[in-house]
This record gives C-alpha cells, sequence and structure tokens, in this order.
C-alpha cells in the first residue's frame, strides 16, 4: 500500500512538472528573444534552474539561432535593379499611379465647390425676381382686353 | 527625424506626385534587403528575382495609396510577404545535405566545411516549416524585428505572431536533433 501510495506520488509530481515545462516552453521563444515580460522572466528563470531538459531546449534555440545568423545574406544580382527600373518605365507607359490631391487642395476645391453652389443659388433668385418685375410691367404696358383681364386676375390670385 | 528619413519622406511625396525618378531611387535603396528577405523566403534565385520585380511594380501601382501609417520598408516588406504566399512556386524537393555540398567545399578545411554543412542543413530546415513560420522567423533573426513590427507587416496579431514564432523553433529543434546528435550542430 505504502509503494503504491509512493508510486502514485511520483506519478502526480511527474504530470505536474510535465504540465510546467508544457506552460514554460511557450514562453521559451520569447524568453531567447527578450521580449518578455519581468514577471513571466522570473518565472522561467526559476523554473530553468530545475530543469535540466528545459535549459538544454533553450540551449538549442540559442544555438539553431547562431547557426542561422552565420548564414550570409544572399548578394543582389547586379542587374537586378536595372531589370527593376526598366520594368517600371514600361509599367509607367500603361499605367500612370493615381494622383491624390494634397489636403491642401483638397480643401480648396471644397471651398471652390461651395461658392459655385452659393453663387448659383444668388444668381437663380435674382433671376426669378427680375423675371417677375418683368411680368408686372408687361401687364402694365399691355393693352386693356378681355383677355389680358383673365390673365392679371389670375396672377392676383397666385 | 533623421538626414535619411528625411530624404525619404521627401522621395515618397514625389513619388506619390507620379515622379517615376523618385521612385527609382527607392528602388535602389530598398532592393537588396528586399531581394534578400525573398530569397531567404522562397530559397531559389530566380523566384525571389521574379517576386521582387513584382514586388516593385505593386508598389509603383500602389505608391498613392500608400498612407505612412508604418515605414515604407515595412509597407514594402508586406507586398512582397503577400506576393510570395501567394506565388505558386515550383515545390522543389529539400535537397539531400550530401547533394548540396558542391565538390568544392568538399576540399575547404575541416572547420570551414563544417561550418558550410551547418549552414546548409539549416537552410533545408527552413524550407520545411510554413511559409507562415518561415517568414515570422526570418523577420525576427534576420530582419531582426520586434514582435509588433513583424505583426504589422504580416497583418497579424502578436499574440499570433509569437505563437508562430514557438512552433517554428520547436518544429525547426525537431528536425535539427538528429544533425545535433551526430554533433554537427
Amino acid at each position: 500500500m505504502k509503494k503504491l501510495r509512493s508510486k502514485g506520488g511520483a506519478l502526480v509530481s511527474n504530470i505536474a512538472k510535465m504540465k510546467a515545462c508544457k506552460r514554460i516552453k511557450l514562453l521559451l521563444s520569447a524568453y531567447a528573444d527578450g521580449v518578455i515580460s519581468t514577471r513571466e522572466k522570473g518565472r522561467v528563470e526559476k523554473h530553468l534552474a530545475q530543469c535540466p531538459e528545459c535549459a538544454r531546449l533553450l540551449q538549442d534555440l540559442t544555438d539553431i539561432k547562431e547557426v542561422m545568423l552565420t548564414i550570409p545574406a544572399p548578394e543582389t544580382p547586379p542587374y537586378l535593379v536595372t531589370r527593376i527600373q526598366a520594368q517600371l518605365r514600361q509599367e509607367q507607359k500603361k499605367f500612370k499611379p493615381r494622383q491624390v490631391l494634397t489636403p491642401v487642395w483638397q480643401l480648396l476645391g471644397a471651398i471652390l465647390v461651395i461658392f459655385a453652389i452659393g453663387l448659383g443659388i444668388m444668381l437663380g433668385s435674382a433671376l426669378a425676381r427680375t423675371n417677375g418685375i418683368y411680368t408686372e410691367i408687361s401687364f402694365l404696358n399691355a393693352e386693356p382686353s378681355l383677355d389680358n383681364l383673365f390673365v392679371i386676375e389670375n396672377a392676383g390670385q397666385q | 527625424m533623421t538626414e535619411q528619413q528625411v530624404n525619404e519622406q521627401d522621395l515618397l511625396r514625389q513619388a506619390k506626385a507620379g515622379n517615376l525618378s523618385a521612385f527609382e531611387s527607392l528602388v535602389v535603396k530598398h532592393s537588396p534587403g528586399l531581394y534578400s528577405f525573398i530569397y531567404r523566403l522562397v530559397n531559389n534565385q530566380t523566384d525571389a528575382e521574379e517576386l521582387t520585380q513584382q514586388t516593385w511594380v505593386k508598389a509603383w501601382q500602389n505608391i498613392s495609396r500608400f498612407q505612412e501609417r508604418s515605414s515604407f520598408k515595412t509597407w514594402l516588406f508586406r507586398i512582397g510577404i503577400n506576393l510570395t504566399l501567394n506565388y505558386k512556386t515550383r515545390r522543389r524537393p529539400v535537397e539531400k545535405l550530401a547533394e548540396s555540398m558542391t565538390i568544392e567545399s568538399k576540399h575547404l578545411p575541416e572547420e570551414e566545411y563544417l561550418r558550410k554543412r551547418r549552414q546548409e542543413l539549416v537552410r533545408c530546415v527552413l524550407q520545411e516549416l510554413t511559409a507562415e513560420q518561415r517568414t515570422a522567423l526570418i523577420l525576427s533573426v534576420y530582419e531582426q524585428l520586434s514582435y509588433k513590427e513583424i505583426a504589422q507587416i504580416m497583418g497579424k496579431s502578436v499574440r499570433a505572431v509569437d505563437s508562430l514564432l514557438v512552433r517554428a523553433k520547436a518544429k525547426l529543434h525537431e528536425l535539427l536533433l538528429p544533425a545535433k546528435k551526430r554533433g554537427l550542430i
């Protein structure tokens, strides 16, 4: 019974350790890159001090990164920029990038439109008024007749 | 703001107004970085050249839409990544290590030979990652960008980038374990 209990205890402790390792492994990448919060850093370091397996993994990650950094940057082919420039000139012939107005021009455009609309309204109402005067003058100058009287009466009702 | 940044902003303003010469100055400045980044993603010179060229054409066509919320480099790399992820690269079988080593390199001094072997091995293994994992890892290791910047370029959250990097490194570790046991790494 004692043996069984100690075996059970060991199993529970192993499961707890595995869970802790799983959690720490998720933080190791950020820890290796130095982008981890102070609180999490403390947690990782505490675990690493007790767990050689995770400490080894961290060392492996660091080694892999070091090897990656020894791979030299590929050299740019000397003709690449020239080829790109040639293609861009071709593109320019068939396509010009959309011209975007600067905010100042956009504002000036808006003011101009509002001004044009205002002017239109003013001119419209002035014209309407002038037309009214002309109608009254034409009534006054008209020869008195039954037709004109009918028109004048109708105009008065309006 | 440095003189270089001011100069770049000036070039951008002119390029947005349709000045191709100004845009070409940006091409000269950023092409080596863009090419080497794309090369590392696709591990093939022809594809890398083609994609670099396509990226610049796309950038020129859309330069007026660039709102300068991020740096020009970030915007450019984002276009490059999108094109690379959508590019149907002819899937080349991962070279076996012995095949990838040229006869010339086998005559190198032992230390140099081992270093080259290690580099070839890592280069091949990197191609076994998913395109997104590889992108995040290359941006982190070679471009030395922060998780936030990587998230911006890849259009993902910082948490998603962290998760991509965790999985990428775990897979690399798993794939390189046999080489490590043989003392290659």
